[in-house]
């Protein structure tokens, strides 16, 4: 089940960006809503109108009172002086801003100012205290009934300005629930979007499981196969080797006891049977070798060595078989004594494997040479062939099993491909190195290095014993 | 005799001449500052004499920045022993009144402006006194708790 979780993901952005969106807007009109309802609250209209009518009122009581006697000029100057400073007030500032944005006409304001411009003087000319009550109530009439006219006109704007107050503080009720809503839907889709990346998060995180575990299983399986193929190579040479080793005795008997009673072409027959009997337990027994070297049950069996005396007895024995091939050895001895501590078996084995590829593989009437000497904290063996070479796509694939580099010229130089991959594994073992140079057409040096050992004390003259020939010959 | 009377006259209407232009000569006051001590009062040219503070700042209730300058409410608040922590009681000309902290004047320079723009300010526009809170200075001033103590034509500080 594969989903396209980038596209889906990309699509995701959209309602993201949209939430941001959403957001900005509601933030921005509710910003806009509380400035002007923060200029109306704070302004306080309704206060500063009532203020005035009441300033209003009490100038018109004083002058009545004036006109009993009981007060001043100079008292009615007072109230007349506070009541224009209301008027002021409602005229400047902030209040003008307001009324201008509340839209309420503030007319009757200024048509109560012009009046107290005009009522200015004759308020100023009152009589003093000491007129006549007669002239004192005229006076006061004539004010007192241009002031009245206003009484209507302010009334109705104080209450225009209060409705208009509370229409915006309605107003601004309603944006603030339909925010909220606003509000409460963007968390609800800020809420699924976030519902929606876990649940594409657990996904994801059950396919990489279902992933890895698909790696696992392969890996298990690879494995298994390959110990399946282990188990069968070596279940089946098993097998092949006993038959091999009775089919081959009984062929080495044929040609011990029939030797002259079989013509010359029959003994032939038998002499190819005998060979090609005996490769084919060489391959077996390689076939078992590499399989137990590669499931580590080989046990090396070390002890100092001197490797001069190893190569020497190793090229004696190899001899006989380069003989064949028309092809000699030539090992210039050292008088250094080159001790190492290896498994003498197991690095006659290689060396046996190195000393016979290079017979195999060089050309007729060739001399290999074979050196032993000491490189710094290692000994060093080389087997020089003078043969084709190897060619330098094959470098890579020259120690891994089964791999033959163009078989030898006749079916008896024929190798299992397996010689040089076990001579690698040995000389790991031994904690060593492996390695060749190839120079195609003039030849191959391969070589080995092992490290330095210390000679023993005891033993100065221990010839090695003679090593059962290795397999791959 | 006449002449008698005459010069007695004469005395007496230079007499009288002299209360008439005396009369309005005479500092009226205009702010009554009220504790449990006692009160003091202080005429327009008194409040002139102290040390001056200039505030310039804009508030509700004016349509552009304006220049301010009268004695710091701190200092007539020092004059009579009123010390950060008292409760002044400030009352208008119509009675109005507020409830301010003292801290107020210790904290800002909070003035009692007589001087708008250099001009003596008429009842009409909120004189004599007008207190003013320095709002374009402090950015916590604009709040509307300080709108409400911006008294305008006050007329007496009582402590409480």
């Amino acid at each position: 089940m594969r989903i396209p979780t980038r596209k889906i993901r990309a699509a995701l952005l959209i309602p993201f960006f949209g939430a941001t969106l959403l957001c900005a807007g509601v933030l921005l009109t509710l910003n806009k809503h509380v400035k002007t309802v923060n200029v109306a609250e704070q302004s306080d209209p309704l206060w500063i109108t009532s203020q005035l009518q009441f300033e209003f009122l009490r100038l018109k009581e004083s002058i009545n009172n004036y006109a009993f006697g009981e007060v001043s000029p100079a008292d009615v100057e007072l109230r007349f002086n506070i009541a224009w400073s209301r008027i002021d007030v409602i005229m400047s500032g902030r209040m003008s801003v307001l009324t201008d944005e509340l839209n309420v006409d503030n007319a009757p304001i200024h048509a109560l100012k012009t009046t107290f411009e005009q009522l200015e003087p004759e308020i100023l000319a009152f009589p003093p205290s000491e007129a006549s009550l007669a002239e004192r109530s005229q006076a006061a009439r004539a004010v007192i009934g241009q002031l009245n006219a206003h009484d209507l006109e302010l009334r109705d704007f104080s209450l225009e300005l209060a409705q208009s107050k509370a229409r915006l503080m309605a107003d601004f009720r309603t944006v603030v629930v339909s925010l909220s809503h606003e509000i409460a839907y963007l968390l609800l889709l800020i809420f699924l979007l976030v519902v929606i990346f876990i649940a594409f998060l657990g996904l994801e995180l059950q396919e990489s499981r279902a992933t890895a575990k698909n790696m696992e299983l392969l890996a298990r399986q690879a494995e298994s196969a390959s110990e399946a193929k282990d188990k069968f190579m070596s279940a089946v040479s098993h097998e092949l080797r006993t038959p091999l080793t009775s089919i081959l005795g009984g062929i080495q008997l044929l040609r011990a006891a029939y030797r002259d009673a079989l013509d010359e072409k029959a003994f032939k027959i038998v002499e190819i049977a005998q060979r090609n009997c005996e490769r084919l337990l060489a391959l077996v027994n390689d076939i078992l070798d590499a399989q137990s070297i590669l499931a580590g049950k080989v046990h090396l069996n070390k002890e100092a060595m001197d490797l001069n005396t190893l190569v020497e007895s190793a090229v004696e024995d190899c001899q006989a078989y380069a003989s064949r091939l028309d092809v000699a050895y030539e090992f210039d001895r050292k008088d250094r004594e080159l001790f190492a501590v290896v498994d003498q078996g197991r690095i006659t084995q290689v060396l046996t494997n190195l000393l016979s590829n290079a017979a195999k593989f060089t050309s007729k009437g060739d001399k290999i040479r074979v050196r032993a000497e000491e490189t710094g904290d290692w000994i060093k063996v080389e087997v020089q062939d003078h043969g084709r070479g190897i060619p330098e796509s094959e470098f890579p694939n020259i120690f891994t099993r089964f791999h033959q580099v163009s078989p030898g010229e006749s079916g008896s130089t024929k190798s299992s491909g397996l010689g040089l991959s076990i001579s690698k594994q040995l000389i790991e073992m031994h904690g060593g190195q492996i390695g060749f140079e190839s120079v195609l057409g003039r030849g191959s040096t391969f070589w080995f290095k092992l490290k330095k050992g210390r000679k023993p004390q005891n033993c100065s003259e221990t010839k090695p014993q003679k090593v059962l020939k290795a397999a791959n010959a | 005799m006449k002449h008698v009377m005459s010069k007695t006259r004469k005395v007496c209407y230079s007499l009288l001449a002299l209360f008439i232009i005396a009369l309005p000569a005479q500092a009226q006051d205009i702010l009554t500052v009220a504790t449990d001590d006692g009160q003091k009062t202080y005429s327009f040219e008194q409040l002139t004499e102290l040390p001056q503070t200039t505030v310039k700042t804009k508030n509700d209730y004016i349509d552009a920045r304006s220049t301010f300058s009268g004695p710091s409410l701190k200092m007539v608040l020092e004059q009579n022993g009123i010390g950060p922590d008292a409760e002044l009681k400030m009352q208008a000309l119509n009675d109005f009144s507020v409830t301010v902290p003292a801290a107020d004047a210790f904290n800002y320079d909070v003035i009692l402006a007589v001087l708008k723009d250099g001009e003596k300010m008429p009842i009409r526009d909120k004189g004599p006194i007008w207190v003013i809170y320095p709002m374009d200075d402090h950015a916590e001033l604009r709040d509307d708790l300080y709108n409400g103590r911006l008294v305008w034509q006050l007329k007496s500080i009582t402590t409480q």
